[in-house]
């Protein structure tokens, strides 16, 4: 095969970031929102002669915006076209894993960098843009389509990997030949071979965590260990509207560009200092948890916000500030997931266990009050964590003229930003007040969804791309399966094998509160954050209803002690900051000393809470 | 020379993941469909058709007893259409298709279904080495079809309920002895419950007269003549009675049921739920669930130890049901002592 050299020229001015995307065929084209989100991850980037942008082979993690040298890209095909404009390159990242070839600089070279997680967020906010920017590359290589989509990382080879299939592969067999030589029934043994299935890929994450839960699913379909109507029966639950709309709202919150519009306010209008810039991420954490039931979601909706300020700052890589930065972002995503009963979507699965006249009550403004003592305490002692273990952070001021420029860009408010304002605020109003006006909360989920659809502002498109619907399917497929477990009178088993142990509780909240956290642990060193939940809440709120313990103390600490983590693999919030590239910028052993203050201070919230319970009479 | 090694080893690794993940979904399909062949089937077959009032009660015992169990088992239905056969429709050809059925789906266990069934069917399935035999509904003696516990076959036997149905009579008018007329259909299931009833003590009552009539046309003549001497009309099971003396065309159970409630003299008591939702006044019946859920349940516990055979045995349904339809009773002037109409409200088969 005959390779060529390409060469791409641009003209050698210096242009500002948004100047440059305008200037630029396809990226200028797009919506203002999207433009004002692109700009906060825009990095630059200078190459020396004879460096390479990329190789070949190497993971996609940025696509590169090329204002200024010139580059050659070594392949076996066809180059890129030439010209005065500014010129794309990297464009796999919007979708294939690696790069399908090397560019080189040839002279000093000046681009804008734009991670993968921003490319990947801008094709899934902009219908046609990752086919247009994959188009992009066919063209450029004129080969036969060898693109692959996230799936192919399935079959990516790792160490990690090839194990986890093997034991995908012989797990379920052992287990079935075991809990058969146990003596268990034939029903248990091949729901628990299927379990095992599900658990196996989870903790290897072989999969995206929504695909094993339906596979068990349709494993228990295929072999009839239950009738449909209780293989699916959550797919026909009040819980699911509530999701639905909940994620519907959430995405119109992050595509309508509000929370985006609210950051760059807090932004603007706080105090330029390092501990009041922290604060406002912790508060746009906290919007973010009144309407956005996924920590995943937050984390991605954040990210954004921390890189746009880490830049705007200029902060060192590794640095104090640049970590307290960080452990203020992950803070925002993690730290309110308990303040509200929406603020975690399984959560809202796990109060489906309950009564309905205790869901409505528990989902107000109960919740808040019962809640608030442990907001407050776990604010002021990450706030204290991050002194403690941070340190100084020395003096670093934001970019207020890019901030203006984004928000200039962004324009008055949009219908459908005030659409969106209004029905969050109809929502959140609805829940807080259920006590009083009774409606369910899947009833006024249910009425958000339809007034956004009915007015407009979330369209078709929206309504199939912007909702989180592996989330969903995970969230219900879970809950599926813990349903036959339950017709199977497995949990039963489960619940009456632990309380046969556990006589000790004796009604105590504190030994209660002490055994949750054993158990959730335990069962979180296996388990995702709402797989883990879910099964707790089955094997102990009937412990609960034995000691007569509040339940919702039980499904509040079951909450709280989930988000409890030592090891990478037990969260995938981290895992995201991690995949955006954060291990190389931030000092990662203090984020994780910090994390393990915030897990004893979740434990110790949660005890110092009981006071506040006792007064409320539910402990 | 490094990095293409790292690339050969990368690829490796690449090539035997997508090899382990074939192999995961290749082995979990065909376990799971080993497992599924293997499961363990259950055939029922039933003689009248799916909408009869008895088959329908019958298959609502059955699903009572799947809906408590957790074994993984397929459970299917058949019916023969006894009721609704036309009048060209070859019995033979109807057979020879079930049995194809029957060979296709080769049950672990093949539920028969009252007498009709296990003449036409069950019968020839009792030697067989895979497949159980389970009869239900059976009023003649088993050994009739060959059946015998020695030989493994195991099942529900059904017994009118005539000693509930002597100490009713007791308790009607002013107590005096009652005399009887009994009234079916020249059928299987006719000939069994007219055996039962010829064999029965009835204490202080007395049996005047009793006929198995061949179709709707001479039960009317029965009822209207020889019945009339008669207090008590015993109406034996009227589910396929045919209209004629030709074909195979049926009267409708409603109308039957209408009819001799409307015209009998003497008090017509059925032996059948059926009877009293249809117009009758008084039944003393087996519940017909109780037969299908008794069935299903020596069903699921052959399959539990399909080696222990001992542990098997058969039963005869005891329970029964009274039903009323109180407005016909007034019409006759019968009042029934408050246990019997609380006993029909407890069952959902008091009617006003």
């Amino acid at each position: 095969m005959t390779e060529r050299i390409v060469r791409s020229e641009t003209s050698l001015q210096t242009r500002s970031p948004l100047s440059d995307i305008r200037a630029h065929g396809l990226l200028g084209s797009l919506p203002a929102q999207a433009l004002s989100r692109l700009l906060a991850s825009m990095d630059e980037q200078v190459w020396t002669p004879g460096e390479d942008l990329f190789r070949r082979g190497e993971s996609a993690s940025a696509m590169f915006l090329i204002v200024e040298g010139t580059v050659e890209s070594l392949h076996t095909l066809r180059p890129a076209q030439d010209g005065p404009r500014p010129v794309l390159t990297g464009q796999e990242a919007a979708g294939l894993p690696t790069y399908e070839s090397t560019v080189t600089a040839v002279t000093t070279v000046r681009a804008w960098r734009l991670p993968r997680q921003a490319v990947r967020a801008l094709c899934a906010q902009v219908p046609g843009l990752e086919a247009a920017l994959v188009r992009s590359i066919e063209r450029a290589l004129q080969a036969p389509s060898a693109l692959r989509d996230d799936a192919a990382k399935a079959a990516t080879g790792s160490n990690k990997r090839l194990i986890g299939w093997g034991m995908a592969l012989c797990v379920p067999p052992g287990l079935y030949a075991s809990t058969q030589a146990m003596d268990l029934t034939l029903q248990a043994s091949v729901f628990l071979a299927i379990f095992g299935m599900v658990i196996t890929m989870w903790v290897f994450s072989l999969v995206d965590d929504y695909i094993p839960p339906l596979a068990g699913l349709i494993c228990i379909l295929f072999v009839g260990l239950a009738p449909p109507s209780v293989v699916l029966t959550s797919f026909a639950s009040p819980g699911l509207v509530t999701l639905i709309s909940v994620f519907a709202m959430a995405a119109m919150l992050s595509g309508s560009g509000l929370s985006n519009r609210v950051l760059l306010w807090l932004l603007l209008r706080l105090p330029d200092r390092s501990s009041w810039r922290q604060l406002s991420l912790l508060l746009y954490g906290l919007l973010l948890s009144l309407g956005t039931p996924s920590g995943n979601n937050r984390m991605a909706l954040m990210m954004p916000a921390f890189d746009d300020m880490a830049r705007g700052l200029r902060l060192p890589e590794r640095s104090a500030a640049m970590t307290a930065l960080f452990i203020a972002t992950y803070g925002g995503a993690m730290l309110f997931s308990s303040t509200l009963a929406t603020s975690k979507s399984v959560t809202i699965s796990v109060l489906g266990f309950l009564p309905l006249h205790l869901q409505d009550y528990y989902a107000g403004m109960f919740w808040i009050g019962a809640a608030a003592l442990f907001t407050l305490g776990i604010v002021a002692l990450h706030m204290l964590g991050v002194r403690w273990w941070v340190g100084p952070q020395g003096q670093s001021t934001v970019n207020r003229l890019i901030l203006q420029e984004r928000m200039h860009l962004l324009g008055p408010l949009s219908l459908a930003e005030k659409c969106t304002a209004v029905v969050f605020a109809m929502f959140l109003l609805g829940s807080l007040t259920t006590s009083i006006h009774h409606v369910p909360q899947s009833g006024l989920a249910g009425a958000v969804l339809v007034g956004l659809l009915v007015c407009g502002v979330m369209t078709k498109m929206d309504f199939q791309k912007s909702i989180d619907w592996p989330m969903i399917v995970f969230l219900i497929s879970t809950d599926c399966l813990i349903k036959v477990m339950g017709y199977l009178g497995l949990n039963q088993d489960l619940s009456r094998a632990l309380a046969e142990h556990v006589t000790f509780v004796d009604g105590n909240v504190l030994v209660f509160l002490g055994l949750t956290l054993g158990v959730v642990l335990l069962i979180r060193l296996l388990l995702p954050i709402p797989a883990g939940m879910l099964l707790s809440a089955v094997v102990l709120l009937p412990v609960a209803q034995v000691e007569g313990i509040s339940p919702w103390i039980c499904i509040f600490a079951i909450g709280v002690f989930s988000d409890i983590w030592f090891f990478r693999y037990q969260n995938s919030i981290y895992g995201i900051a991690v995949n955006a590239g954060v291990e190389a910028r931030i000092e990662e052993s203090v984020f994780l000393r910090h994390n393990l203050w915030m897990n004893g201070a979740r434990v110790l919230m949660v005890f110092l809470s009981v006071p506040l319970w006792g007064w409320m009479g539910i402990a | 020379m490094g990095l293409d090694g790292d690339r050969m080893n990368s690829s490796t690794k690449a090539r035997a993941t997508w090899l382990m993940i074939l192999g995961f979904l290749m082995s979990t399909l065909l376990l799971l469909t080993l497992f599924n062949s293997a499961k363990p089937r259950i055939l029922v077959v039933h003689s009248l058709s799916k909408e009869s009032s008895w088959a329908s009660a019958i298959d609502k015992g059955i699903s009572r007893v799947l809906s408590t169990n957790r074994l993984p088992a397929t459970v299917t239905r058949e019916y023969l259409n006894l009721d609704i056969l036309s009048q060209e429709a070859d019995l033979d050809r109807v057979m020879k298709e079930v049995r194809r059925k029957i060979k296709a789906m080769d049950p672990h266990i093949l539920v028969t279904v009252d007498d009709e069934t296990n003449h036409l069917l069950g019968r020839h399935y009792v030697d067989q080495n895979r497949m159980q035999l389970v009869y239900t509904g059976l009023m003649h003696d088993p050994g009739r079809y060959g059946y015998s516990e020695d030989g493994g076959v195991f099942g529900v036997r059904e017994h009118t309920p005539l000693a509930p149905l002597t100490a009713l009579l007791d308790e009607i008018g002013r107590g005096e002895p009652k005399r009887i007329a009994v009234v079916g259909i020249d059928d299987l299931t006719g000939t069994a419950e007219m055996k039962q009833v010829l064999a029965h003590d009835w204490g202080r009552h007395r049996l005047v007269t009793h006929a198995l009539v061949p179709h709707f046309e001479a039960w009317k003549q029965y009822v209207l003549g020889p019945a009339k001497q008669a207090d008590v009309l015993l109406v034996l099971t009227i589910d396929k009675v045919p209209a004629g003396d030709v074909g195979m065309v049926m009267a409708r159970e409603s109308e039957v049921t209408l009819w001799t409630e409307t015209h009998s003299a003497p008090l017509p008591i059925g032996v059948r739920h059926s009877f009293v939702r249809m117009g009758g006044g008084l039944a003393a019946s087996v519940p017909p669930d109780e037969l299908g859920g008794l069935a299903i349940q020596i069903a699921f516990e052959h399959l539990a130890k399909p080696n222990a055979q001992q542990g098997l045995k058969s039963v005869t349904a005891t329970a029964f049901d009274i039903s009323v339809r109180q407005s016909v009773l007034r019409k006759r002037q019968i009042e029934l002592p408050e246990i019997y109409v609380q006993a029909a409200r407890a069952a959902g088969h008091l009617y006003p």
